[in-house]
């Protein structure tokens, strides 16, 4: 069967559908094909039908007659073709076995409802797909190979941190197998998206054999655009054979470019590469050739480098200190504070212990402005804080004495090399210390730093928030905090750091419990509220205390204006041992009367309700 | 004694949330008793809310096909999180005390049981049949003029386009069909009040080109459709007593939803049956204004694959059950089949979960048709029919899926017929470009469920792969 005439025929019925049949009368290229279709239906009838359907869909009729002509003629040929179907392969097949993608490890275990899921939300826009997503990644649903797809597809995703979520976990959880499929998918004209593809190219690195990707990274080096040139470039550190390219790019006019090209000769670190990354960074591009060692230090820059730091920073400058000149003077500072951020180098280590020891020795530091010095000299101490020499503790104990700034960094580095009791003692008990604190402004300074630092190194912080589970177990508070401490404290009145340091059998605990009663009498906010409790519990005080304190704390309230219970308060209470149950919701329940919102009120009925309950249940048991 | 697996219960679920929060009262101790019965086919407790009292659920499995739950919170919802926080309970194998189930539950089983046997009696000839429902002769007749009706206006607004040309219409016409296609369904015809809608849809598309081609195929569908429901219908009329078409599909089209009582009258009625679902998918119908949730299952010893289809109007989503995939055997008392083609549509009430096992996987790969030609003219014999499923599936044996030269994939059988493999516009998601990404060993000698349909622009026959499977490893690319 002409199943190529048929086709041809299905085209033109194409056409007439969309100019309309009423055109179809003398359509000459109907015509045409309808002599073809009648020869061939002397053999076939099927043609036959067809030529005599075309024959009265062209020939003289009316109008809509015309039209169900067409459409007759139309669902006898789709009838026709629909037997005809082309199934055979389109080109021959290759014989080798399909390739091992290295992806084989991927499931396809999950149920529609899981999936389908994370799918909306990686092809859809609208809130609360983060959560989502990273809920997802977390049960290790990206494991299954359906959901591979759409991790790819995160990429370009228009809510950005979802996107950097993908570039940060998920994609590089497939390891570097997927290099490949990153780069055959990029579209090297394009903007952010790619650039954060190249960027997890990057993190997982070429493999030096897949000449596919590598050919597909030097053409978006060369032909992409700029973000996209900058980012290819810097994949390529890695390989050997780039190494003229990228010396030839970091000269480029473009500065995305030489920025690419000085991150990716970092990472190559072969003589050729280091000199030029030193003239880079003693040129014009300083800040670039400085970002790119601080991605990746590497030790024999990190030679030539030391060298030339100590050299600027002990130069004598004459003539006037105006903000032209001490602008000057900081841009030839500041990239060794950018390149050695993250290094580590005992010459490193030499040069900050003078240079914090003997100030003097480096008068270029002086010229500096007050918040350029600072940097300076914090970058130092910050790298000499861990160290454990005791010279590097001398060095900040003394710099300490000389600016209360870095205190910081002499505590924490006393408070590593010494023990609990000399910490305190250094800082609080020496008679110096308290002599001093009582008279002078200076003395008010470093203790409110001394308070400062207690709150870093006892909370930890997550992002901007300092959380408040992440105190230390009380087993740790007693083995490395002097117990004098809480006194101190409690005469600061700093009500959070005493939560912090509370700890059972501390000899504090009298006075921390007055001291306790007297906030409850005092504070009614629960910000107040969580550490009071937290102290207590932390303490050790016994069930009786809390629970007393606890009903206190609860009466003291004013009923009349609060209009939520919170959280906290409601976990305490319903936290209270049963023996305390029934008398708690005794006391509780003349409170509510007073309370104006009626959801409030709801709310502590429950609560009452539930400690009910559980008296009663507890009489019943005993 | 009552065995639960949580995937089982998840089944059970009426949406992926409504199992999450069951869950989470288990996590956070929220169920205050928890009670078996002496014979452990009912499972009760209590649940605290954020209200007072709390509330008071159980899990009926008298009938353990079809389990029962009770509840009095006023979620809308079957089962509620509480009766699926009571199911994961039991499956974690928390404590359950005995206990005497409680009375109302007993009167409550009481009188189902007694719907039962009067139910069997009924149909064992012991008790009289229920009165057989009176047929309105005149109110039928009326209906059926009123359709018959609407196919001759339905006509007229079809031929009206074709002389227009697709390329002439515009928003305007778009709404028209709309507004056409509503006067359709108030004339009993909703079948062709989708696809009526399905062509507006179609002249809305973006990509105008492939619009044309679909919107073409479907003027010449709707031709055919107001040809055989016309004759169907004025048989009808001469002889309204006339029982439903139960072989073909003409009584679906022209909006006809079979029951389950009608289907067994027509003899359409499977018993004990196994099945084992090979696919799933869902998607968004807005022809329908539905979402079809689709599977496509194997009855185990026959070799046939059956779709179930459940439709869940959009405006009542949030309170019907969602399907889900399913991996165990579902066993079946009663399958209904609907008339259809090749994978005709098939629906059940209740099944009992049990784990695939070696015979069942051994029955897929005897079921999957060794041949492609004979595959491919069996699909061909069903795409004739313009009013016949334009997307039919397959199981078939391949002694390897290769990849060709220009990168597509394509399946060759035993004797080296080779098909390519494609993507299909009716599906929602294409696969073949997982294929390179599973396991090779997995694309040889395997069966490949695929699902077909006709490309009247490219004149391909085109087959999309929604399952892979060798031994007992299954590869779901759908879902």
């Amino acid at each position: 069967m002409s199943t190529t005439l048929l086709q041809e025929l299905q085209g033109e019925l194409r056409r007439l559908y969309i100019a309309g049949s009423d055109l179809a009368a003398d359509d000459f290229r109907l015509n045409r094909v309808q002599p073809k279709l009648a020869q061939l239906g002397e053999r076939a009838p099927v043609f036959k039908k067809l030529a005599e359907g075309v024959a009265a869909l062209t020939g003289p009729s009316e109008a809509e007659a015309r039209a169900a002509r067409l459409q007759d003629v139309s669902l006898l040929l789709n009838s026709v073709l629909s037997t005809q179907g082309a199934t055979a392969a389109g080109s021959d097949l290759s014989n080798n076995q399909t390739e091992d993608s290295g992806l084989t490890g991927l499931t396809t275990v999950h149920s529609y409802r899981q999936l389908a899921e994370v799918q909306n939300a990686l092809s859809t826009s609208g809130g609360g797909r983060y959560e989502i997503v990273l809920e997802a990644y977390r049960h290790g649903l990206f494991r299954d190979l359906r959901l591979f797809p759409f991790a790819m597809k995160a990429l370009g995703d228009p809510y950005a941190e979802l996107a950097d979520y993908a570039v940060r976990h998920i994609l590089p959880s497939y390891g570097p197998v997927i290099v490949p499929y990153l780069l055959a998918d990029m579209n090297i004209q394009g903007g952010r998206e790619e650039e954060r593809r190249l960027e997890v190219v990057r993190k997982l690195g070429v493999d030096s054999d897949d000449q596919k990707s590598l050919n597909l990274l030097v053409k978006a080096a060369e032909e992409g655009s700029d973000k996209v040139r900058a980012a290819a470039i810097a994949c390529l550190g890695l390989h050997p054979d780039f190494e003229d390219k990228l010396i030839e790019w970091s000269l480029d006019k473009k500065k995305p470019v030489r920025e690419g090209a000085l991150a990716a000769l970092a990472v190559r670190n072969s003589e050729t590469a280091r000199d030029r990354l030193y003239e880079a960074f003693i040129g014009k591009d300083a800040l670039p050739a400085a970002q790119a060692i601080e991605a990746s230090p590497k030790e024999e820059m990190l030679e030539r480098l030391i060298p030339l730091y100590e050299e600027r920073l002990s130069q004598e400058i004459f003539g006037d200190n105006d903000q032209k000149s001490k602008d000057k003077l900081w841009k030839t500072i500041e990239p060794f504070t950018v390149a050695f951020r993250q290094a580590r180098h005992p010459e490193l280590e030499r040069l900050f212990l003078d240079l914090i020891s003997n100030e003097s020795k480096y008068p270029a530091i002086g010229r500096l402005d007050f918040s350029e010095n600072l940097r300076v000299m914090s970058q130092a101490a910050k790298y000499l804080e861990n160290t454990n020499t005791e010279e590097a503790l001398a060095a900040l104990q003394g710099l300490e004495e000389r600016d209360v700034a870095y205190l910081p960094y002499a505590f924490h580095a006393t408070k590593r090399l010494r023990t609990p009791a000399d910490v305190y003692e250094r800082y609080v008990a020496s008679g110096l210390g308290r002599l001093r604190e009582a008279v002078s402004k200076k003395a008010q300074a470093r203790q409110n730093k001394l308070i400062e630092t207690l709150r870093e190194e006892v909370y930890a912080f997550e992002g901007y928030v300092r959380n408040r589970s992440t105190r230390l177990s009380s087993d740790q508070i007693a083995a490395q905090w002097d117990p004098r401490w809480l006194e101190w404290l409690i005469d600061r009145d700093d009500l959070q750091l005493v939560a912090a340091l509370a700890a059972p059998n501390n000899p504090g605990n009298p006075k921390l419990l007055k001291y306790l009663e007297r906030q409850i009498e005092k504070a009614n906010n629960n910000y107040y509220g969580y550490y009071i409790f937290l102290a207590l519990d932390e303490g050790g005080f016994d069930e009786e205390t809390k629970y007393e304190l606890l009903m206190r704390w609860m009466e003291k309230k004013d009923w009349k204006k609060i209009y939520s219970i919170y959280h906290d308060e409601t976990q305490l209470l319903l936290k209270l041992p049963d023996r305390f149950a029934g008398e708690a919701a005794d006391r509780l329940e003349p409170l509510i009367q007073e309370t104006r919102f009626e959801s409030v009120k709801e709310e502590a009925q429950e609560i009452i309700d539930t400690l009910r309950r559980r008296a009663a249940s507890a009489e019943s048991n005993s | 004694m009552l065995e639960l697996t949580a995937s089982h219960i998840d089944s059970l679920a009426p949406n992926a949330a409504a199992a999450k929060n069951g869950r989470g009262l288990v996590l956070k101790n929220k169920f205050v008793k928890l009670n078996v019965s002496e014979e452990g086919d009912l499972i009760f407790g209590e649940c605290s809310g954020s209200g007072k009292s709390n509330y008071i659920c159980s899990v009926d499995f008298v009938t353990p096909e079809n389990p029962v739950s009770r509840c009095n919170c006023p979620s809308r919802q079957f089962p509620c999180k509480h009766a699926l926080g009571l199911m994961y309970a039991y499956a974690d194998g928390l404590t359950f005390e005995k206990a005497t189930v409680p009375e109302d539950i007993s009167s409550k089983r009481e009188k189902a049981e007694k719907r039962e046997e009067t139910k069997a009696k009924r149909e064992s000839g012991e008790l009289p049949p229920a009165k057989p429902k009176k047929v309105n002769k005149t109110a039928l007749k009326k209906k059926i003029a009123q359709q018959l009706e609407a196919l001759d206006e339905l006509e007229k607004i079809v031929v009206s386009l074709v002389r227009g040309g697709l390329g002439t219409a515009n928003a305007r016409t778009v709404k028209d069909l709309n507004d056409h296609a509503k006067r359709l369904g108030s004339s009993y015809l909703t079948g062709a009040e989708n696809e009526l809608r399905r062509l507006a849809l179609l002249l809305e598309q973006d990509d105008r080109e492939s619009g044309y081609t679909y919107a073409a195929e479907q003027l010449t569908l709707l031709n055919a459709f107001i040809k055989k429901g016309r004759s169907y219908l004025q048989t009808k009329q001469e002889d309204p007593e006339l029982a439903p078409d139960s072989e073909s599909t003409i009584e679906e089209w022209l909006g006809h939803a079979w029951q389950l009582a009608e289907l067994k009258e027509a003899g359409r009625v499977s018993e004990s049956v196994e099945l084992l679902q090979l696919a799933f998918y869902t998607y968004r119908d807005e022809a329908r204004k539905e979402f079809v949730d689709t599977g496509f299952w194997l009855q185990l010893g026959e070799g046939k694959i059956h779709r179930t289809v459940q439709y869940r109007p959009f405006k009542a989503v949030k309170y019907m059950k969602e399907e889900d995939s399913f991996f165990s055997v579902a066993q079946i008392s009663e399958l209904y089949r609907y008339p259809g083609g090749m994978n005709a549509r098939v629906r059940f009430e209740g099944m009992i979960p049990r784990q695939a096992n070696h015979a069942d996987y051994d029955g897929i790969r005897s079921a999957a048709a060794a041949s492609i030609p004979d595959a491919v003219k069996a699909v061909k014999n069903q795409l004739k029919d313009p009013l016949a499923d334009r997307a039919p599936v397959v199981l078939l044996n391949a002694a390897r899926v290769a990849q060709t030269e220009n990168g597509t994939f394509a399946l060759v059988d035993e004797a080296g017929n080779t098909l390519e493999l494609g993507d299909v516009y009716r599906l929602p998601q294409p696969t073949t470009p997982l294929l390179s990404l599973v396991d090779p060993s997995l694309l040889e000698n395997c069966a490949v469920l695929a699902m077909f349909e006709h490309q009247m622009d490219t004149g391909k026959l085109v087959a999309q792969p929604l399952t892979l499977i060798q031994g007992e490893r299954i590869a779901r690319l759908l879902y």
